[in-house]
């Protein structure tokens, strides 16, 4: 709990800034501004990436990968497109723009396009509702998506299908899906969030959205490896009951088995898996094998689940939780975590070592360097930012490190 | 017509985010006069960091219209009942999140983004538009007008909606009238019949005017009417319909759908097809008037006599059935022409026409109607548009912009290719 309020106050520090974050500026705190090298600051490129070409509506850019060479190849999910945005699709044409352009596009560092591809029935089971992509070092291209029957596809970078990840559950109605969290054969609410471990060529899965488990998988041949829950509980002693609310007026209780949504699975360069309990305002911290090592919340006086939650296009309620997904600093330690906070708005970001918040920036806006619904973030190896939003917010936005290594 | 608009996607794809000017930059036209041949087409940039972020957690709403006040002042119409729970998570006790809460109705910001001043909210006075209607949908905020003396002018959208005046602080100087009775308490209100004749009533408040202070003359536009009132007393002047018909003959009918799957342009029909979207008095002192549902601009002398006519990007669906309003999830919306502003040379050579069904401004010749450029298209980026509404212009010729729907943003468009002469042209 003690550990609980000094965050707290650290992020009141943090909330300071929050005026100058809406410009898009991310200032590092006042506390760390004598130490030789601060926190990483970040400036929004507003004129980053360049215009789509033909028509090419931009869509909700749901998850954003960096490869090797430091392109940036990111989903633009077109399952959420309105009619005003697509009045170009028509015959004949009714608007000017746009059309729904293809959901997997690859740029290069200045924001032109060099591949794109994919969408409905590019091939046989492509998925439903996009959640995941990743670019492995051969340059291979996987995603993934969150309908029942749906699961992981792999391509090479042109495009061309590779390998099934298979697992699939049933086609039926999302609502007909019931929590199982002890087999390990089918993944039936589709598979959300999911990180490569290529040294030891495992594929790690948060199946969180309805289930509250981390799996482990061989990524060449999709064999079963291990899994655990919430705290490195085994599998046998997840409970398969829905998360009781809590009392929002204090932060998320402290509770044993993972709270869904789970939003990431991220390996670090020094063998620990970096999970998104965005149910629990939380992150926790795990071994390979699934020993649990430590948590960090994160703002956690943001409701974190309940019944008065909003999903995308709610008109009723905000939505909940503050972990949307994460992504580790590129220096060799890996010193920072950034966080997407689609509910407030913000890119948190934390001394990965401490969990303390040491900078942030965003704010709740459509200007360049706001955020509306930030679900994906990415880091480069120079050590850039890339933000994606979803719902109504449809962007992908660039941010400079300020003061990084010349 | 193929070949211009395929010449306008061709550039706005090269351009980009900035403006760009159709068949080369520099319009050497030799049939033009010496006049206007000095006179580029004007060329702008976003300026992606105006305005400065709002303070106490406030967050801008859908802009339907905002002006410029003869200080270089831009005042802003933002519709705080536009706002999804996504947004007002900080309005909540405790807040829910960090941000944030809906910002007052009437903004004031100077020409660098700072706010200066702000007030208004629904049921702000007695007679604010779209009194006891808690979303919008049956009307809301929708016009704004700023006069010499700095007195700001606010008109609405709902059934029982007129014309308020306040002073720049916010106090309720003076109230237009010419309301629809009210409905009775338990009475379904129904829609109001078209009525182009009666002059005593605003009959189905779009609710935009502008004023001609010379003249002490109040514009409005609403059905298939221009209705010229006194700004100071409210007393009826004159009005007319589509091609400057006398009120006597405008038909009481709804117009006819067409089909616009020919490749358009609507049929020229001579009633105004509603929505009229606008009512602005160019500098030489002819009346400009967005017909939105002909895809059409109509000009007019300040009595009323037609002068001349053009189409706008007339290929995109006007009206009809297949028209989706704001949410829409079946439908885009129709028509070109939602608001317009003249270019910052002496003679407004120009006319800036915001399209938010195509997200663009078209840039037209004000006299031979010709296409000569466009700004923008759709989408969220910086110097993008998602459903512009707004514009208007500053004394140096820099644009201003706001967004409804989703879009939900005002932006700055610097003029790179202007004279550096100051010459203000309030509430145009």
């Amino acid at each position: 709990m003690q550990n609980y309020v000094s965050k707290k106050l650290l992020f009141s520090v943090a909330i300071g800034i929050f005026s100058l974050a809406g410009l898009g500026m991310a200032l590092p705190l006042r506390a760390q501004k004598s130490a030789p090298k601060g926190p990483p600051v970040y400036k929004v490129d507003p004129f980053w990436p360049k215009p789509l070409p033909n028509k090419w509506s931009m869509q909700q850019i749901v998850d954003i990968y960096i490869d090797k060479e430091d392109h940036v190849w990111f989903l633009n999910r077109g399952v959420d497109a309105r009619p005003d945005e697509l009045g170009a699709m028509l015959k004949p044409p009714r608007q000017e723009c746009c059309i729904l352009g293809p959901e997997v596009i690859e740029m290069d560092s200045n924001g032109s396009v060099l591949r794109a591809w994919g969408g409905p029935n590019y091939v046989p089971g492509w998925p439903g509702r996009l959640q995941t992509l990743g670019v492995d070092r051969d340059e291979n291209v996987w995603i993934s998506g969150t309908t029942p029957g749906d699961s992981i596809i792999k391509f090479s970078k042109d495009g061309k299908f590779l390998w099934d990840f298979g697992h699939r559950g049933p086609k039926v109605p999302a609502n007909e899906v019931k929590q199982n969290n002890q087999q390990t054969e089918i993944f039936p609410p589709g598979i959300g969030a999911f990180e490569f471990d290529e040294d030891a060529r495992e594929i790690y899965i948060a199946d969180g959205f309805l289930n509250k488990r981390i799996l482990v998988y061989d990524m060449d041949t999709a064999a079963f490896k291990r899994g655990w829950g919430g705290h490195g509980i085994p599998l046998s002693e997840v409970d398969n009951d829905p998360t009781p609310p809590y009392d929002t007026s204090g932060p998320p209780p402290d509770q044993k088995q993972f709270a869904p949504a789970l939003h990431c699975a991220h390996p670090s360069l020094d063998g620990f898996v970096y999970v998104c309990e965005r149910g629990s305002d939380r992150i926790q911290v795990f071994t390979k094998k699934g020993m649990f090592v430590k948590e960090f919340w994160i703002h956690p006086t943001t409701q974190s689940r309940g019944a008065n939650c909003g999903g995308i296009w709610s008109t009723t309620a905000p939505s909940c939780g503050t972990i949307y997904n994460l992504a580790l600093s590129t220096d060799p330690q890996q010193k920072y975590i950034f966080v997407a906070d689609g509910t407030n708005d913000m890119v948190w970001i934390l001394d990965r070592n401490s969990g303390n918040v040491v900078g942030s920036f965003g704010g709740n806006g459509r200007y360049a360097g706001q955020l509306h619904w930030i679900d994906a973030i990415a880091v480069d190896s120079k050590g850039n930012v890339y933000t994606g939003e979803v719902e109504d917010g449809k962007r992908i936005q660039k941010f400079l490190l300020m003061n990084g290594p010349k | 017509m193929q070949l211009w608009e395929r010449a306008v996607r061709a550039s706005a794809i090269a351009a980009g985010v900035v403006a760009f000017v159709l068949a080369g930059p520099a319009p050497r036209a030799n049939a033009q006069t010496k006049e206007s041949k000095d006179v580029p087409v004007p060329i702008y940039k976003v300026d992606p960091f105006w305005p400065k972020p709002l303070p106490n957690k406030w967050i801008i709403q859908g802009i339907p219209v905002m002006v410029t006040d003869k200080d270089d002042h831009i005042w802003v119409v933002s519709r705080p009942r536009d706002i999804n729970p996504d947004e007002s998570g900080a309005a909540t006790t405790p807040p829910r999140t960090d941000c944030c809460i809906a910002a007052p109705a009437v903004l004031e910001f100077d020409t660098d983004g700072n706010l200066l001043n702000s007030w208004g909210r629904p049921d702000y006075v007695p007679g604010w538009p779209a009194e006891g209607i808690a979303k919008p949908g049956a009307g809301a905020e929708h016009a704004i007008v700023v006069d010499r003396q700095g007195n700001v002018w606010i008109g609405g959208n709902a059934r029982n909606d007129g014309i308020q005046k306040f002073t720049s602080d916010g106090k309720l100087l003076w109230d237009f009238g010419h309301r629809q009775p009210k409905v009775p308490p338990g009475q379904n209100a129904g829609p109001v019949p078209m009525n182009n004749q009666d002059t005593d009533h605003i009959v189905m408040p779009i609710e935009l005017f502008d004023l001609d202070e010379d003249a002490h003359e109040m514009y409005v536009v609403e059905q298939r009417r221009v209705t010229v009132y006194d700004m100071d007393t409210g007393a009826f002047k004159r009005g007319w319909g589509g091609h400057g018909m006398p009120l006597s003959e405008i038909s009481n009918d709804p117009a006819p759908p067409y089909d616009w799957k020919k490749g358009g342009p609507p049929p020229d029909v001579k009633e105004f097809v509603p929505a009229l979207h606008c009512v602005h008095i160019a500098p030489d002192g002819l009346v400009y008037v967005c017909e939105r549902g002909s895809d059409r601009i109509q000009v007019f002398t300040k009595q009323g006599k037609f002068v001349t006519s053009f189409f706008v990007h007339p290929s995109t669906p006007s009206r009809g059935m297949e028209c989706g309003g704001p949410g829409s999830a079946v439908y885009g919306m129709c028509g070109t022409t939602y608001n317009l502003t003249f270019s910052h040379d002496p003679d407004g050579k120009f006319v800036m026409i915001a399209d938010g069904t195509n997200d663009k401004i078209w840039i037209h010749d004000r006299k031979t109607g010709e296409l000569k450029g466009s700004i923008g298209d759709n989408g969220r980026m910086a110097g993008y548009f998602h459903w512009i509404d707004a514009i208007a212009i500053d004394s140096r010729g820099n644009l201003y912009t706001g967004e409804v729907e989703t879009g939900k943003r005002i932006q700055k468009f610097i003029l790179m290719n202007g004279d550096k002469t100051r010459r203000a042209r309030p509430h145009e």
